[in-house]
């Protein structure tokens, strides 16, 4: 099964078992949580069951299209479901047969691992899930996101698709995986690898990035002011990438990156107020 | 009596939670059943990772039928003028269901009180068990507990199935949504749901078709067997860790133990480095070769039956693989870059925000070295270089990927770049010892370099009010005290590490936050506590701790050396009468007030005990200060124990408190002298003398 197989395959599953097939942000995302498909709509009371594929960029984990395991952007395949279903682990191991993996032929364990987002305030109880000691998923019980307790409790599964992808193929290296009609995951993606983390190391302007950080970050709160936490959540998530890209370029002492930590969180955490406060009212 | 197990459904608990949980869960149900006159057997527990379990196998079903003497209001308002029971007394009888015949009046503690037996119904275990069993749910400890779904309950994971027995039939109640019933479920992929049980016997039976084996023992003996198969086939020894086999035995609801192997090539990687990787990461075991090499295998332990298809094996070896390659990529890279020049980076790597970056830990650690190697002899030079690279291995690759991996890694790389064995090591074993069996540093530099690390962690903290409180030491200050200790005794390291540490304290005048006696004060109790916890672990009784910790102390062996001796001395009739004589003369010196000279005037002596005690004090004074000097404690005992007769014959004979002031003070400032002399060994006044010793 190749790495499009694969993301059709676990679409498939998730929306035959309820959950409405959104689609990636269209703002740059280090993870499927911070897509507002999660992080806002897990915070009120209401039902929500939702997967997508989130493309999430991590610049200090470029490496110049050269590491097969290591890159820039990588996909992850997020599902939410709030509440929780009672029977969750079970549609999880379902899920697993869609793709072709025999349960009973394998060992498949939960190993402890918390989640945590100090930049979204957000925290969680779960596992990874390791397959024959390959950890594929992080399972996640949300307790906190925005600072904000979290009832009903949504449950979060991302899978690491490049990794499953690998997995499945009995290949090592992430470039070699086909993505689908013959054509490999590294034509489509190689190329930018390479650009992205040469930027984030090496070209990306400091000053220009110092200068965004502040300026989404006014934005963000101006937009808040005006009651609209969506919109003011953009700028949140700009501040957050602009944030993620002075950290590959090593522009942030140790001390100094709490201090960025804890202003993206403070717009976060605001803005998940703000939203439940509109929600609600 | 009839049998009771209850089996708490849960999705995976984290296998570190769960040992220490299950026995505070046990303690709590004996306790709760306690409040009620219900016999019952030891409660046994067990656990896989997907259950709690606690058996009863012997509980009445049944409370006892009892009668019990209530007690009512006081005699005197229990009778109206007219003779008619009061409100208050019908009040009582109304309550306990009895009438006025059955009222009888007993001493109570204040006057006569109205009482009266009855009789009460024994509840049935059922009922008991329905009520308390909720609240007992909500009671048990764990680490952290979480929500899920759309309850209010919180446990360490979702609570998805009990199964409750007694004597044979479904308890039913309800908790997190979920009622408890006579259905157990099998392991998640290969087992059934929804198996009926009766029995805990075909409780376990079932399950153990169903592959999950209830007991982590079991699941340990078996890892243990397939560990020392694998070892007698292959003649190799598997490397033994504790703590991996508990861990790995509440990972899994049966275990199969997997053979694995890595290609060749890896094993140019430290051992360390390969080890660690396969434990820490993986959870895997490592194997040496009957010389003690490495061999390129391991051993894991997945939650199945069986491998069918050899995935399991091939799955973790290519994980291994990638670790390793990851490690390999580190120890590679790292040693690109020397040591020294990861000192830059050290010096912006935060320790602690009071006490401010790494590089300004190492510059105190070299000051406290230096101090600290005045009384010792280390070769200065390659201390100091020993504390200059001795962190330098946390702005690496490596130790970044493998934290427990610090300290290690810095003396490979420092013997990779060709330093001395006394260095090298001396980085490689500075952590040392990480708790009471860990084993101790080889060189003396390592020494130094430990206890340097650790003083400064403790004096810093201490100085900028991180102070251990209860169970709460987030820096570990205590073990960093604990280690020091064990250092200086176990390597006998003989000087006088409290004079060495207070000559240490100008160190820390820059980040010093608080009253400055105040810290020294407790810093020198936290040692104490911990002098005194390390001498009890060698046997030694808290009585002989506080007689040589209640005199001056601060070289560690000395005090060793008195307290060794002073256990010994107990087995001295004679001394044993001194010492009691000892307890006698504190007493008398803390009531008197003294007002006279400390000199003894032998002139106003009117007895001839008097003389004598003070010939003998004198003579005794100058062979225990020779004694002392040569550290010979054992013979400076025993030659207290001689003056035995004459301590007896003087307390006697004499009367210290006389009524001549003059004689009086005499007589106290003779007693004076002669503690001294007796304090100059150890205060054995603490000594608490058993009849059998007497």
């Amino acid at each position: 099964m190749n790495f499009q197989e694969l993301i059709l395959a676990l679409q498939n599953f998730w929306s035959k078992h309820g959950c409405l097939i959104s689609q990636p942000y269209d703002i740059e995302t280090g993870a499927g949580t911070m897509n507002p498909h999660t992080f806002l709509r897990v915070l009120d009371e209401k039902p929500w069951n939702v997967a997508y594929v989130e493309p999430s960029r991590r610049p200090t984990d470029g490496r110049y299209g050269e590491n097969p395991f290591r890159v820039y952007k990588h996909y992850q395949f997020q599902v939410i479901m709030k509440p929780s279903p009672d029977n969750i682990q079970d549609l999880y191991i379902e899920s697993l047969k869609a793709f072709g993996i025999k349960p009973e032929e394998h060992d498949i364990r939960f190993e402890e691992d918390n989640w945590e987002s100090p930049t979204l305030g957000a925290w969680g109880v779960g596992w990874q899930v390791l397959l024959d000691g390959m950890e594929i998923t992080q399972f996640t019980y949300f307790q906190q996101a925005g600072g904000i307790d979290l009832k009903p409790v949504s449950v979060e599964i991302t899978y690491g698709i490049e990794r499953i992808c690998m997995f499945i193929n009995g290949i090592d290296n992430m470039y070699k995986l086909e993505w689908a009609h013959g054509v490999s995951y590294g034509e489509i993606r190689k190329r930018d690898e390479y650009e992205f983390s040469k930027y984030s190391f090496e070209l990306a302007d400091i000053d220009l990035h110092f200068k965004l950080f502040d300026l989404y970050e006014a934005e963000c709160r101006r937009v808040l002011d005006e009651k609209l936490p969506i919109a003011a959540f953009d700028n949140a998530l700009k501040c957050s990438h602009a944030f993620n890209v002075l950290d590959a370029r090593n522009a942030i002492s140790v001390t100094e990156r709490a201090r960025f930590i804890n202003r993206v969180r403070t717009l976060a955490c605001a803005c998940a107020e703000s939203y439940l406060e509109v929600s609600n009212g | 009596m009839a049998e009771f197990f209850i089996e708490i459904g849960c999705e995976e608990i984290p296998a570190k939670m769960i040992p220490g949980s299950l026995e505070e869960g046990r303690k709590l149900l004996k306790k709760l059943l306690s409040n009620y006159s219900i016999h019952l057997g030891e409660i046994a527990a067990y656990a896989s990772p997907t259950r709690l379990i606690y058996h009863i196998p012997e509980i009445d079903l049944k409370e006892a039928d009892r009668t019990v003497t209530v007690q009512g209001p006081p005699r005197r308002i229990c009778l109206n003028e007219d003779g008619t029971p009061s409100r208050a007394l019908q009040g009582f009888m109304k309550k306990n269901g009895i009438s006025e015949k059955d009222i009888r009046y007993i001493q109570g503690k204040t006057g006569e009180i109205a009482a009266a037996d009855v009789f009460i119904a024994g509840k049935s275990t059922d009922g008991i068990l329905k009520e308390i069993l909720p609240a007992w749910l909500k009671k048990i400890p764990f680490r952290k507990n979480m929500k899920w779904g759309n309850l209010d309950v919180r446990f360490v994971r979702p609570i998805r199935w009990i199964c409750a027995i007694l004597d044979g039939a479904p308890l039913v109640f309800e908790y997190a949504g979920v009622t408890a019933g006579n259905e157990t479920r099998g392991h998640r992929i290969l087992g059934q749901r929804n198996i009926p049980v009766k029995t805990f016997g075909s409780y376990r039976e079932k399950l153990l078709q169903n592959h999950v084996n209830i007991d982590p023992k079991s699941r340990k003996t078996i890892i243990q067997k397939a560990i020392e198969h694998f070892e007698s086939r292959n003649n190799a020894t598997v490397i033994r860790d504790e703590g991996l086999l508990n861990e790995v035995s509440y990972l899994v609801e049966i275990p199969f133990v997997v053979e694995g192997t890595f290609e060749e090539k890896f094993l140019e990687i430290p051992e360390e480095v390969l080890i660690t990787s396969m434990k820490e990461h993986q959870k895997y075991f490592a194997a040496r070769e009957s010389d003690g090499k490495l061999l390129p295998r391991f051993l894991a332990v997945a939650s199945t039956a069986d491998d069918p298809k050899g995935y399991i094996k091939l799955g973790s070896e290519r994980v291994l693989a990638a670790r390793l390659y990851d490690a390999k990529f580190f120890w590679d890279e790292d040693r690109k870059k020397s040591l020294e020049s990861r000192t830059e980076k050290l010096n912006r790597q935060v320790f602690q925000t009071d006490l401010g970056t790494y590089g300004d830990k190492i510059r105190r650690m070299q000051k406290i070295a230096e101090t600290m190697n005045r009384f010792l002899s280390c070769d200065a030079a390659s201390l100091d270089k020993t504390i200059r690279l001795c962190k330098c291995d946390l702005a690496s690759d490596m130790v970044y990927e493998f934290p427990e991996l610090q300290g290690i890694m810095g003396g490979l790389y420092a013997k990779e770049e060709g330093e001395p064995e006394n260095v090298w090591q001396g980085i490689y074993d500075h952590y040392l010892p990480g708790s009471m069996e860990d084993s101790l540093p080889r060189t003396r530099e390592g020494e130094l370099t430990a206890i340097s690390d650790r003083l400064d962690t403790f004096l810093g903290c201490l100085a900028v009010g991180i102070v251990p409180t209860g169970s709460k030491d987030p820096f570990g200050l205590r073990r960093a005290a604990q280690g020091i200790i064990r250092i200086v005794l176990e390597k006998e390291l003989d000087f006088d590490l409290y004079r060495a540490i207070e000559n240490c304290m100008p160190v820390f005048d820059s980040v010093l936050k608080t009253d400055r006696d105040k810290w020294a004060e407790q810093a020198f109790s936290i040692l104490d506590a911990r002098l005194r916890f390390w001498l009890n672990t060698r046997g030694f009784a808290y009585d002989e701790i506080d007689a040589v910790l209640a005199i001056p102390h601060g070289n560690l062996l000395d005090t060793l050396n008195r307290i060794t001796a002073l256990r010994e001395s107990r087995k001295d009739a004679d001394f044993l009468r001194v010492a009691g004589s000892f307890k006698r003369i504190h007493n008398i010196l803390d009531a008197a007030e003294i007002t006279g000279s400390a000199e003894v005037t032998p002139t106003l002596f009117g007895q001839a005990e008097e003389t004598a005690l003070f010939d003998a004090m004198t003579a005794l004074r100058q062979d225990a200060v020779k004694f002392t000097e040569k550290k010979d404690y054992a013979a400076a005992l025993e030659r207290v124990g001689e003056i035995a007769d004459t301590v007896d014959r003087f307390f006697d004979e004499v009367l210290v408190m006389d009524k001549n002031s003059a004689v009086k003070q005499n007589r106290l400032a003779l007693l004076t002298r002669l503690r001294e002399v007796f304090l100059g060994i150890a205060d054995f006044s603490k000594l608490v003398i058993s009849e059998s010793e007497s």
